[in-house]
């Protein structure tokens, strides 16, 4: 091999590269050179053949987000990202088993992202499948959150209203959940959720309800949906988290545990009643006393 | 009344090192010579016996950052220009 020497430092300039963003190799000088590396988008575009792979760029987003550098401010990072973003198909399946995390990085950075795409690319591998994978809970997240009333029209067909078969139960309760949390909750879909064949996934639907009564003027309606519910965890979790007036729409439950919780919940109640009560009688004498030397009466 | 009076607990941090491009690059390549030190193959083989035979002025500015066992094989693959220098030293 016939080499002149500016082209063997090269060569092993690519080298060093793909070592320092090796994910097993980190120590306090690694970690000094991935900042000072990424930082010197000159250095990069020349050996960007020797990180242009998951693992490494995995690292290269990791590394950025820990010196909180915003690589879309690059404008070398910001074609790269641009590029990566828009070419998600090709790496969907390692994007799914989260070997290629850096995707989700990249698009968080980029403004006004459509996770729409993203979402859509991934779905397909977790519909079926009954455990739930970081990545596409990730971008069902920021999906919901910035293109809501898309992912209203796609829980509606896919889960809600669909006549073929339903995605997996770790999917319906996570779309429950995000539903829930964007305020499209109605009595319907309430019921829906409270029917669901999987107890996990009615579960997930009543808990994002309780965390978010706030966004639902109707909330009581929307809670007394699930109080027939046939699961005892969901019962169970009514018990602690109604509001008191709605207690007894639940005292009827056969549930052994459900049903001490709500006895529990019934004495600690009134355990406060007595106590609030017993405060206000002691203050009204208090009141009384302080009248009566104010007044001088014996 | 200064703030660092006001405040005694109030630490100087070193201002944060800033490396060249060629800081950068050099240790790159030393990362690189390195590795291909401790491979066993070939082609890695080969990039380190071309690296240690380039004329010791390009070598130089990746010095500090080589493992000892390279800086030996540099030393070695250039033994007579050493002896050369130690003589007219």
């Amino acid at each position: 091999m016939s080499l002149t020497s500016k082209q063997i430092k090269e060569k092993l300039a690519s080298k060093g590269l793909s070592e320092i963003f090796h994910r097993y190799r980190t120590n306090d000088t690694v970690e000094k050179m991935r900042k000072a590396t990424i930082s010197h988008p000159d250095i990069l575009s020349n050996h960007y053949n020797a990180i242009d792979n998951h693992t490494s760029l995995n690292e290269v987003f990791k590394s950025a987000s820990q010196y909180e550098i915003d690589l879309y401010t690059i404008p070398f990072w910001k074609t790269k990202i641009d590029e990566m973003t828009k070419k998600v198909k090709d790496s969907a399946r390692e994007l799914f088993y989260g070997n290629a995390d850096y995707i989700i990085s990249a698009a968080r950075m980029v403004p006004g992202f459509d996770w729409k795409g993203l979402f859509e690319v991934v779905a397909p591998y977790q519909n079926d499948v009954n455990y739930m994978r970081h990545s596409y809970s990730s971008i069902a997240r920021e999906y919901s959150k910035t293109n809501s009333s898309a992912f209203k029209d796609y829980v509606n067909e896919n889960i809600f209203y669909t006549k073929e078969k339903k995605p997996a139960y770790p999917v319906r309760g996570l779309m429950y959940s995000l539903f829930v949390k964007q305020g499209f909750l109605t009595k319907k879909t309430a019921r829906k959720i409270r029917s669901d064949g999987s107890e996990d996934a009615s579960m997930s639907g009543l808990r994002a309800l309780t965390e978010d009564l706030d966004l639902y003027s109707n909330s009581d309606e929307l809670l007394l949906q699930f109080t027939d519910s046939k699961y005892e965890q969901v019962i169970g979790h009514l018990a602690d988290n109604l509001p008191e007036h709605l207690l007894p729409s639940i005292m009827g439950t056969e549930f052994y545990w459900p049903k001490r919780k709500l006895e529990k919940r019934l004495e600690r109640i009134e355990r406060e009643k007595i106590e609030k009560r017993r405060l206000a009688e002691q203050e009204t004498s208090l009141f009384d006393e302080v009248v009566k030397v104010v007044c001088g009466q014996p | 009344m200064s703030n660092v009076a006001e405040n005694p607990t109030l630490e100087v941090v070193p201002e944060e090192e800033v490396m060249s491009k060629e800081d950068v690059l050099n240790f790159l390549i030393a990362t690189g010579v390195n590795n291909c030190n401790r491979s066993y193959e070939n082609p890695h083989k080969e990039m380190r016996n071309l690296f240690i035979n380039m004329s010791l002025s390009e070598i130089a500015p990746t010095w500090d950052h080589l493992d000892d066992a390279v800086k030996v094989a540099v030393i070695n693959a250039h033994i007579d220009e050493f002896k050369t220098w130690v003589n007219n030293g």
